[in-house]
């Protein structure tokens, strides 16, 4: 990012601030505080503990969530994607429910789990396993046929051609699958703990939200964004440093 | 001729795998589902293979209770995404032809992809009420992102030496944008479009099922609440189906519409 970059994204946040202070203050409108006050309520939540016991809950679910997905998603996608008879008999399945708003299905996981941490976790898988299969699965299944031919012809067997040749050539498309998947189990936890609604981060927000305090509201909306973006930028450093090679 | 009929034969094999294998995989999953629902009777809310299907037919056929549950979803879906669809192509181009709108509006869609909407819900019903405009606010705000950065990528995207040798032959801003940019950026707009959609049927349960109680969020919320297993699965499924539905139109749709814009 060149400074010039950097002067004019800064100067885009000010506007929008400024624009968001200006109509709070002249209009008054319920759902729009001013800019201001939800920064210190923001300041106040996290001084009084409110956030970090609530967050510690909702990072939690998310990251067994997603090491679930991310762990079994990468199994069965690597396994698709090398043996024929499974990728056959999986894959419209896989489709299918990639297609299906996964939102759909958080009641019938509730009929299941009933009110635990597991129906968010299970919320959350169902938001990030499909992605990391269908990548994984696609990546072990393009990998280039010269390559393997060559390999063989060297002397490899199948597990190493697996594990030496198909592995690397699919990361840079397997990473992008873990990165989709990531940023969608934020929204899979938050959508879990909204339809529970006295859990975590999502209950904090449901809770504010019956109060009709949209200043509050709005601060652990800043929450939520800021811990959203700090996982988008985390795994997009984790995707360049394992795949830095293949550019 | 014996390879041909060798090839034809290892076709069909291969074809009826394709078939079998899925087929084989939905009996094993509706097996065990039955054999689990039947074990924990007790539970009354998950429903037996059985039960679900009956209760499918009674949704389908008899009483409206589901087809008008779709209706009042479906309003505000379309409303929202006829508003999503033109004003995220609009902004989509502007942000392509105007350099610094563009680069105004970056970080904001930055925030846009990364933020979950659903905290948001609460909010548009402090500013609107419970009315059909905060849910058609909220499912804009799920589909507009895509609809604008992949109009927005699209242009970008055109062969600059395209647009070059136009220039150079005298084409007028209007006649590039409808001539060059337009059918060069097509594409992306039908996929934006498309991801937009799914996006949109993502808001409008979301929506439903948090915050909103109307339509098939609220069946689907009353089922739960009488633990009417059947009929909540049954439910689901139906949902689904009309997700698929309408995808797969769209995918038609983008197939043709991109073959008639080349």
């Amino acid at each position: 990012m060149s400074r010039h970059d950097i002067v004019v994204t800064a100067g885009a946040l000010v506007l929008g601030a400024a624009i968001w202070e200006a109509v709070g203050r002249i209009f008054h409108p319920e759902a729009v505080p001013p800019f201001t006050s939800v920064v210190a309520a923001f300041g106040r939540q996290l001084s009084d503990g409110e956030i970090t016991s609530t967050l510690g809950h909702t990072l939690g679910s998310f990251g067994i969530g997603l090491g679930i997905s991310l762990g079994g998603g990468l199994v069965i996608g690597a396994l698709m994607g090398l043996w024929r008879p499974l990728r056959q008999a999986l894959s419209p399945f896989v489709s299918l429910a990639q297609w299906i708003p996964a939102a759909l299905i958080a009641p019938v996981y509730f009929a299941i789990f009933q009110l635990s941490m597991w129906t968010e976790i299970v919320v959350v898988i169902h938001f990030a396993v499909f992605v990391v299969i269908i990548n994984t699965q696609a990546a072990f299944e393009a990998t280039d046929a010269a390559l393997l031919e060559m390999a063989r012809s060297f002397g490899a067997d199948g597990r190493q051609a697996a594990l030496r040749i198909r592995l690397p050539a699919a990361l840079p498309m397997i990473f992008a699958g873990l990165r989709v998947g990531a940023g969608r189990a934020v929204k899979g936890v938050i959508v879990g703990e909204l339809y529970l609604g006295i859990l975590g981060l999502g209950g904090v927000v449901d809770k504010y939200g019956q109060e009709f305090d949209a200043t509050n509201l709005l601060a652990v909306c800043l929450v939520i964004l800021i811990m959203s973006l700090i996982v988008g930028a985390l795994t997009r450093a984790v995707e360049r440093r394992f795949t830095r090679w293949a550019d | 001729m014996a390879g041909a009929v060798r090839n034809n034969r290892s076709t069909l094999a291969e074809w009826s795998r394709t078939v079998l294998l899925p087929v084989g995989v939905a009996v094993v999953f509706g097996i065990l589902w039955q054999i689990d629902a039947e074990h924990q009777k007790s539970s009354l809310v998950i429903p037996t293979v059985g039960q679900t299907f009956s209760a499918l037919g009674h949704l389908l056929f008899s009483g409206g209770q589901l087809w008008k549950a779709l209706g009042t979803s479906n309003e505000a879906l379309v409303y929202a995404y006829l508003i999503a669809a033109v004003g995220g192509v609009t902004l989509g181009l502007a942000a392509a032809r105007f350099r610094l709108l563009g680069r105004l509006m970056d970080p904001y869609l930055d925030m846009a992809l990364a933020m979950p909407e659903a905290p948001l819900i609460p909010l548009a019903l402090i500013a609107f009420g419970i009315g059909i405009v905060p849910r058609v606010l909220l499912i804009i705000l799920f589909a507009i992102t895509p609809i604008i950065i992949n109009t927005r990528a699209g242009v970008r995207n055109v062969d600059p030496q395209v647009i070059e040798m136009a220039r150079s032959y005298g084409a007028s801003e209007r006649q590039l944008w409808l001539r060059v940019l337009l059918p060069g950026a097509w594409p992306a707009i039908m996929l934006g479009l498309r991801l937009g959609l799914a996006l949109a049927i993502d808001g409008m349960i979301i929506v439903e099922l948090l915050m909103v109680s109307v339509g098939i969020g609220n069946l689907v919320m009353q089922y739960r609440a009488t633990l009417e297993g059947g009929l909540l699965f049954a439910t689901v499924i139906c949902v689904a189906l009309e997700a698929l539905l309408l995808l797969s139109l769209m995918r038609l749709l983008e197939r043709r519409l991109t073959k008639w814009a080349r």
